[in-house]
Formats: C-alpha cells, sequence, structure tokens
C-alpha cells in the first residue's frame, strides 16, 4: 500500500470538494441558521423591546356581551395598559355573516353555563391577530378558575394544584434516569447527523466513483494506483470531508454561543466553554464517546459498501439508486431499534447478539445503554466486532469494486440460476441469440402492459370508489332510492377503471388488431345459440361444483341488491348491473387482453384472459363461473374476430341474473326466461356437436415463450396484488 | 526491455487474446495494429496491469510490473478518460499527484505542453466544453505529465485534424530522440510506415504477422512479390492470409 499517494488523492479531493462553491454556500447557510437558533432568546428580547410582533398598533375594538357581569371588568383590567384596544360592553349579539366588521372588531358572549362556571363565544369576521387572542383567552380562563374557586370556597392555588395532574416518576436504580433524557437527545441528534453525513457522504462518492468509471478516466487511475488505495483514499476522503463539515458545525455553535454571551455579562468564552461542559458529567462524556465511534465506523464501512455498489452501475443515475438503497436500510435499523428497544422491558439474548452486529451495532447499543442495558463488555465486544469487520468487508468491497469499475456492460447475469441457461445459450448461433433475446424482450413488454393494466385497474377502481362513494349519496339522496344510487355507482366505477385500463392496452399495445371474420346469416344465429348452450352448461356445472367444493353460491343475494319495481329502477339496475359490465369487461378481456395475448397462442389467450377474468370478480363462486364462461366467450372471439355476440351473450346472462335479483327465481317472468334459454340451449348442443369439426388442431397451441412473462417485476406485483386482493375479498365474504 | 510471453486473457468463453509473444528494446517504437476487437487494447490493459490475463506474463527490464514500475509508464487510454467536470488545470494536477507530483511542477510542465500543441488559453476550460480532437490532445498530455520512460497510446491520432496529426507525430519522434520506448496502435498505416520500428499485426486476438518493420516490407509476400506497401500488407494478413 502506497501511503503517500493515497495520501496525494485524499488531499486532492478534499481540498475540490471544499473549496466548491456549493459546499461554501451551505455552510454560509448553516452558519446564519445556527447563529439565529442559537441566540434565539437574545432575538426574542430584542424584538420584544422594540415592540415588534407584540400586540398591534392599529385601533381594535373587543365588545363584551356580559349579562350576568361575569368577565367584563376582568377583560377591561387586561386591556386598560393598551391604548389602542378598546373594551366596550354591548347588550345584544346583531352581527351576521355580512354585516361584521372585517379586521377591527370582536365579540365576546360570556354567560354561565350549567356547571356553574363560564361558558364562552367568540365571534369575529376572520380570523384576528393571535396575540389579542392569546391575551383574551389567558384572561377568560384565569376569571373561570376564579368563579370555580369561588364557588367551592378554595383558592385559586388549590385549585392549580389539581390541574396539575399526578406526578409519576419511574425509577429503576440501574439506569442513568438523570441523564436519560440528555442520552435520549444525544441518540437523536447523532442519528439526524448519521443521516445527513450518510446522505451527502454516499451521494458523493456514489457520484464520484460513478464519474470517474463513466469517463473511464479510472483506466488512467488505475495505472498508477491500485484498486485498493483507490478505494481506501475514496472512502477516506469522504470522511474527512464530513469530519471537517462536522468541524465547522461546531465552530459555528460555538460562534453563536459566544456571541449571545457578548450581551450577558461575564468572560465570553469562558461562559460559552461552560455552557457546553457544564452540563455534562461522566456518563454523558461516554455516552456522546461511543456515539461518535459509533457514527465514524459506520459512515465509514457504508461509504466502503456505496462504492462498491456504485461500481457496479453503469450510470450516475443508477449509483443515486444505490445511495437510496444503502440510506433506507439505515432508516428501517433505526426505526427497527427504536421498536425492539423499550425502557420498560428486559432485552433478550437474542437482541444482545443482533446488537454486535456491525453496522446494527450503531443503532441498537447506544439504544440499550439509555435504559442501563448494556454491559461495558457488551459495548467493548460490539467495537472489537466493527474494528475487525472493517479490514475484512474492505477487502471485499475492494474485489468488488475492481471487478465492477472496470465492467462497462450494462447487463450482467448474476447467480448461480443462470449457469445452465447461459451454457445452453452458447450453443445458440448470434442470430438465435439474438432472436431469442428479442423474444424475451417481447413478452417483457406484454407482461409489463398487462400488469400496468391490472394495477391501473385496481388503483382507479379504488380512487372512484372514494370519490363517488362521497359524492354521489349527498347529491342523489332523496332524489333516488339507495339501490339505483349503488348501481349508477357501481357502473361508473366499472366504466371508468376498465375504459381508462382498456385504453392503455390500446395505446400501449403494438400488436394489430384481429378483423372481423364474414359471418352468414345463419352462422351469426349458431353462434349465439351455442353461446347460450354453453352459458347454460357452464350455469349448471357451477350449481352442481359449488357445493361439492363447499363455496357459497349465494354472493349477490348476500349484497341484497334489489331495486324498486319502478320503470326507471329496473332500466337504470338493468343498464348499470347487465349493460355496463358486459361492454366494458368484453372491452377489457377479450378484446385488449386476449387479443395482446395471442402471439402466445389461441389457447394460452383463452385461458389467460378467462384466469384473470375470474380472478378479477374477487370471490370464489362467482369468480369460477366468471372463468369457465370466459373460456367459452374467448373461443368464441377467437373463432368469431369480434367482441360483438360475447358482449350480447354476456349482457344476456347478466340480465337473466338481474331478473332473478329483481322478481325472485319463483317468478313468472323468471321461468320463462329460464325456460327459453334451456330450450335454445338444446339447439345450441345440437348445433355444438355439429361444429366440432371446425376445431381446427393447430390453433390450440401454447407458444412456450409464455414462460418469459414472469420475468417482469410489474406483471408479478399485479399478480400479488390481485391475488391478495382475491383472497382478502374471500375472507372478508365469510 | 519489455517482455510479453505467451499471454492470453480470455472474457467467458471468448479468447480476446491468444498467446502473444514479443519483445521490445529500449528506445524504440512498436506499432500494434489490427482491426476493431483485434484485442489490441486488451493487451495494453495486461501490459498495464489493469485486467490480469489469464495466462503468461509480462516483465519490463526483467521485473515484474509492480506499481513501482507502472509509475515509469505513460498510458493514453482509448477514449474518454478525461473527468468532463473538471479543468484542464484540475484534471492535470489530479492526474500529477497520482504520481506523486508537485503542484508547481505539475503546471509547469502542462503549460509548456500546450504551448507546444498551440492550446495555452485551454488551461482553465473544463474537459466538456473542449472538441473531440483538443480532448486528445489532453489525454497525450496527461500520458507525458510524469516524463515516463515508456509510453503506452492507444489510438492517439484519432479525432485529429491532419495538422495536429503531424504536430503529434513531431512529438512522438522527439520523445523518441529523447530515447523513450513507445508502443502505440492505430488503424492508419501511414501513421506506421512513418513512425514505428516494429510492427505486429493481431486479428481475433492472434498474432498474424509481427517483426521488424523494414524486414516485413522486404519479405512479406503478396501474391509473389514484396516491397509491398505496409497498408497493403495489413488488409493481406488481417484478412486471415498468413
Amino acid at each position: 500500500m502506497n501511503v503517500r499517494k493515497v495520501k496525494e488523492i485524499v488531499k486532492f479531493d478534499v481540498e475540490k470538494s471544499i473549496q466548491n462553491k456549493w459546499f461554501v454556500i451551505l455552510n454560509v447557510l448553516t452558519f446564519i441558521c445556527i447563529l439565529i437558533a442559537t441566540n434565539w432568546s437574545n432575538i426574542s428580547k430584542y424584538l420584544d423591546e422594540h415592540n415588534i410582533g407584540i400586540l398591534p398598533q392599529e385601533e381594535f375594538t373587543i365588545q363584551v356581551l356580559d349579562k350576568e357581569d361575569l368577565a367584563f371588568n376582568d377583560i377591561e383590567e387586561a386591556f386598560k395598559e393598551e391604548k389602542n384596544i378598546k373594551v366596550e360592553r354591548v347588550e345584544e349579539n346583531n352581527y351576521s355573516k355580512e354585516n361584521m366588521p372585517k379586521d377591527d372588531l370582536l365579540l365576546v358572549e360570556v354567560a354561565s353555563d350549567s356547571k356553574k362556571v363560564i361558558s364562552v363565544k367568540i365571534v369575529s369576521k376572520e380570523a384576528v391577530d393571535g396575540a389579542i387572542y392569546d391575551k383574551l383567552i389567558e384572561t377568560l380562563v384565569e376569571t373561570r378558575s376564579q368563579i370555580f374557586a369561588n364557588n367551592h370556597g378554595v383558592t385559586v392555588d388549590e385549585l392549580e394544584v389539581l390541574n396539575e395532574g399526578l406526578k409519576l416518576k419511574r425509577e429503576m436504580l440501574g439506569v442513568d434516569a438523570n441523564n436519560s433524557e440528555t442520552k435520549q437527545m444525544i441518540k437523536l441528534i447523532a442519528t439526524v447527523v448519521m443521516y445527513m453525513c450518510l446522505l451527502i457522504v454516499l451521494g458523493r462518492i456514489a457520484n464520484e466513483v460513478a464519474n470517474e468509471k463513466v469517463s473511464k478516466s479510472i483506466e488512467y487511475v488505475l495505472t498508477s494506483v491500485s484498486a485498493k488505495e483507490y478505494l481506501l483514499a475514496k472512502v477516506l476522503s469522504s470522511t474527512i470531508t464530513i469530519i471537517i463539515q462536522l468541524i465547522y458545525t461546531i465552530i459555528y455553535y460555538m460562534i453563536g454561543n459566544m456571541i449571545g454571551s457578548l450581551f450577558v455579562t461575564g468572560n465570553p468564552i469562558s461562559v460559552a466553554s461552560t455552557s457546553i461542559v457544564g452540563q455534562l458529567d461522566k456518563s454523558i462524556i461516554s455516552y456522546i464517546l461511543a456515539t461518535i465511534g459509533y457514527l465514524i465506523f459506520t459512515v465509514f464501512l457504508t461509504t466502503l459498501i456505496q462504492a462498491a455498489l456504485s461500481s457496479k452501475t453503469t450510470s450516475i443515475a443508477e449509483a443515486g439508486n444505490t445511495t437510496m438503497l444503502l440510506v433506507l436500510v439505515v432508516v428501517a435499523l433505526y426505526i427497527l431499534s427504536n421498536g425492539l428497544i423499550d425502557p420498560y422491558t428486559k432485552v433478550t439474548t437474542f437482541m444482545y447478539i443482533i446488537s454486535c452486529i456491525p453496522i446494527v451495532s450503531t443503532f441498537f447499543v447506544p439504544s440499550m445503554m439509555i435504559i442501563g442495558q448494556a454491559t461495558t463488555a457488551q459495548v467493548i465486544i460490539s467495537f472489537i466486532v466493527l474494528i475487525i469487520s472493517i479490514p475484512f468487508v474492505f477487502n471485499i468491497c475492494a474485489k468488488v469494486f475492481k471487478n465492477g469499475v472496470l465492467d462497462y456492460t450494462s447487463k450482467k447475469k448474476v447467480g448461480l440460476f443462470n449457469i445452465a441457461r447461459k451454457e445452453k445459450k452458447e450453443e445458440l448461433s448470434l442470430r438465435e441469440r439474438q432472436d431469442l433475446d428479442l423474444r424475451k424482450s417481447k413478452a417483457k413488454k406484454f407482461a409489463f402492459s398487462v400488469g400496468m393494466a391490472m394495477m391501473l385497474f385496481v388503483v382507479l377502481q379504488t380512487i372512484c370508489a372514494l370519490v363517488f362513494g362521497f359524492t354521489l349519496p349527498t347529491y342523489l339522496n332523496g332524489k333516488l332510492e339507495p339501490t339505483t344510487i349503488l348501481v349508477i355507482e357501481n357502473s361508473l366505477i366499472l366504466m371508468i377503471a376498465l375504459g381508462l385500463s382498456s385504453l392503455f392496452m390500446k395505446a400501449y399495445s403494438t400488436d394489430k388488431i384481429e378483423e372481423e371474420k364474414k359471418l352468414t346469416g345463419f352462422q351469426k344465429f349458431e353462434v349465439i345459440f351455442i353461446g347460450i348452450a354453453f352459458i347454460v352448461i357452464v350455469q349448471a356445472l357451477t350449481m352442481w361444483l359449488l357445493p361439492k367444493l363447499g363455496i357459497d353460491g349465494g354472493i349477490m343475494e348476500a349484497i341484497g341488491l334489489v331495486p324498486q319495481k319502478t320503470f326507471w329502477g329496473i332500466t337504470i339496475f338493468v343498464l348499470g348491473m347487465a349493460l355496463v359490465p358486459a361492454i366494458f369487461e368484453e372491452l377489457f378481456f377479450r378484446k385488449w387482453i386476449l387479443n395482446a395475448s395471442k402471439k402466445y397462442g389461441n389457447l394460452f389467450a383463452i385461458l389467460f384472459s378467462a384466469i384473470l377474468f375470474g380472478i378479477y370478480h374477487m370471490n370464489l363462486s362467482q369468480g369460477i363461473f366468471a372463468c369457465l364462461l370466459g373460456i367459452v366467450f374467448g373461443v368464441i372471439v377467437v373463432k368469431t374476430g369480434t367482441i360483438k355476440y360475447t358482449v350480447l351473450l354476456h349482457f344476456l346472462n347478466n340480465v337473466a341474473a338481474c331478473i332473478g335479483m329483481i322478481y325472485g327465481e319463483n317468478s313468472i317472468i323468471y321461468k320463462f326466461m329460464f325456460n327459453t334459454f334451456i330450450a335454445i340451449a338444446i339447439v345450441g348442443v345440437i348445433l355444438i356437436i355439429k361444429n366440432i369439426p371446425n376445431l381446427k388442431k393447430e390453433d390450440w397451441k401454447i407458444n412456450q415463450d409464455c414462460k418469459y412473462l414472469l420475468r417482469n417485476y410489474t406483471f408479478i406485483i399485479s399478480l400479488v396484488l390481485i391475488i391478495v386482493m382475491f383472497v382478502s375479498t374471500e375472507h372478508m365474504i365469510h | 526491455m519489455l517482455e510479453v510471453k505467451n499471454v492470453t486473457k480470455e472474457f467467458g468463453t471468448k479468447k480476446a487474446v491468444s498467446n502473444l509473444n514479443f519483445k521490445l528494446e529500449n528506445g524504440r517504437i512498436l506499432g500494434l495494429v489490427g482491426r476493431n476487437g483485434a484485442g489490441k487494447s486488451t493487451t495494453f490493459r495486461m501490459i498495464l496491469q489493469i485486467i490480469e490475463p489469464t495466462e503468461g506474463n509480462v516483465t519490463y527490464d526483467g521485473k515484474e510490473i509492480t506499481q513501482e514500475v507502472l509509475d515509469k509508464f505513460g498510458y493514453l487510454p482509448e477514449e474518454g478518460s478525461l473527468i468532463p467536470a473538471y479543468t484542464v488545470l484540475e484534471l492535470c494536477e489530479y492526474y500529477g499527484s497520482l504520481k506523486l507530483m508537485d503542484s508547481k511542477e505539475i503546471r509547469d510542465i502542462l503549460i509548456s505542453w500546450l504551448e507546444k500543441f498551440h492550446i495555452e488559453e485551454y488551461l482553465n476550460k473544463k474537459v466538456k466544453d473542449l472538441s473531440k480532437g483538443n480532448r486528445q490532445k489532453i489525454q497525450f498530455i496527461v500520458s507525458n505529465l510524469h516524463n515516463p520512460e515508456f509510453l503506452i497510446l492507444d489510438e492517439p491520432f484519432s479525432g485529429l485534424d491532419p495538422i495536429s496529426v503531424e504536430e503529434l507525430k513531431k512529438c512522438i519522434l522527439e520523445l523518441k530522440a529523447a530515447g523513450k520506448t513507445i508502443i502505440f496502435s492505430s488503424h492508419r498505416m501511414d501513421h506506421v510506415e512513418e513512425l514505428c520500428d516494429e510492427l505486429i499485426i493481431l486479428n481475433e486476438g492472434k498474432t498474424v504477422l509481427q517483426g521488424n518493420l523494414q524486414e516485413i516490407i522486404q519479405t512479406y509476400e503478396i501474391n509473389g512479390k514484396t516491397n509491398n506497401s505496409v497498408n497493403d500488407i495489413f488488409i493481406h494478413a488481417a484478412s486471415g492470409n498468413e
């Protein structure tokens, strides 16, 4: 290790960063802030003396409506000194929004209340000057105490005793209770300082490493120093910059304090130093030393890790992301330490072990010290582990750094899982490999679009439910019956959420939309009949299947949606419950999802859209039915190339359900409809048998590329989301 | 004397350089030529110990290449290698400090070099504001800042206008006259012909032709003829003919 070179780099870096104009600007601002903060008492005293920020100089009137003469005298007395404030008695409150003067009048109504003390109402047009208001309230509170005291034959002082509440002192003899608040404060300050340091240092080192890597100057640098020397120099220079910043900050504090003490008689320096040192005792000093020790080593270690991470990145923006990653880890540790270490419970052995881990110890041990549960041995052991870990971490980081910083390939396969795949890839020719990469990236894009559309749907649905759930009932209550409002709300939500998600799919997809196949009149009729036959079959199947699986089928009955049997009630119900879902669900699932997933084979497209359609219903009984129906509809869409027929079939299916809900399943109209469906279904089944030879085998393949869909983060997270939603909704229903 | 013995570098299964052997006497100039991706920059990086060879080793004056040896080397990397946010002076101070030079020394040498290239006004300009050719000149200056005895120049002429090319050639010949050893790579055979004593032609990591430039010109046969131009020799050799 060439110490001189490391020193030279450190010198150059530190000089460059502290002579930077932003460093100076930041410091001037910090200096001013600290100056103000340390001299705040003097500043406010000055402001007080010069009547700045005290009662306003404009004319102001306080009118008191006090028929029982409870508080008028006190108020008058309180404002006697203020020449510009007039207190006058009035007999009644004639003010309204229109005739109340804007900002120079305030009316106080005082009356006795049921508990024989006073109740007060203060009226003004808008907000009035805070100083006047505060003084008025203070006066009234005193008056109230006085009245209460007189009523109960006690003095105001005696009353005060009660107001103070219970004096509670929890004493743990092993804990340095006198200083625990100070230590908490120190811990908080240390944490804040650490975050500031980390944000600055990590950002700085990430930026520098990325900069030298991207500009390739690292190549030149590495001919002069080894990777280890370079890494050490960079980390040291960042740490030293921070230490310099800390020194500056302490100096600002001292200057501020000394300026403050100029206003106090006595030797300024001695006052400043005694004011700092005077408050400290031995236990606090050792606490501060330990905290600073942890802080410096942790910053050093984190910086090392940051440098190694940044060397892996290929742009400055990416390096910035790694900084956020590290800061998040540190924040998480801080929150954990606060949550796990409770002043009144004993620290477990597990926690003792955890708190020996470097970086973790920085947060855990000081917390344990505050509650007196960290022994000296504990502190020493954690320090030793911390120090031993440094060369260890340093060597690992230097290795990672050297490999990373010379590697400019932006995509890198890491991990064990890729070894087998990689070897297989090597066998392919360049053209085949490129083709594979292209297919993978297409699959990932598709997965992203579906995942995003699903997430968009859920988010839009939630937002719409919130918005319409609040607004619609407010505007329509009384005008429409609750069921109708609910139906309108649901269909609006559905239209917006599914409509916009469909639009997203449309805007994002580059697949060509298959043209509608020309059908003869008889074929159209065939499609409808076959569709109805399948609906009946699926319905029968689910009715038979659900009880066997132990699933309760009566979800819609459970919701209890029954509209009023008026023309509008029924029309809106049918439109909202049958037509809107039919159109928008078909549009989203059968048109966009199915169309976009066709490139992975028709069978995949049908199953994929059907499964999503099933999950979308968010409960098992409807979901299974919808999934099976989705398969039928999918086949129809693939065969006809249009969603026209499925919209109609979907609508018919929903209408049947609606009629069942409105009139009940024993009504004549429902039975009529049911029987018609059965009749059509019988014809449909015959047509199905007739059409079986038309199903060509090659139409029903699954393209193997669909396995790459699971390589996209957005898709996976959207799947997690809807599955969790499904399960929790299902749980909620029961 | 620089000695490269049986050096091979593999990246995964790809051989970037395979079994490279050469010796370069002090005070001579070696031209390393080859098509794009032939392994020239990889060879330079291995000589400079930035990357380790998979097999073989490199020695200088019979010694392993350690950090002390590297301090006698000057390196002009292929492209970039200058931090865009720094001024020319800051940059040279940084790189100079890596070679343990003091700042007065750095400033004096830098200014004399800038004068040589007639670009004195760039002293306090930021690298990102310079044109490609001027950056290349600054890179050349950086590689010479500490007065190295051995120079590695990767594509030193790239981005330079014809007048600057002549200036740079003159500098290189002056450096040779001062006893420096130089290796450089180039795509331009006229540069090679004017400057080199020795020549190595690489193709896909393999050495296809190697030796004293004049001997090569006199003995290399293309269609039974000798005394061909270096350009023809390069095209003939680098396209896979032996």
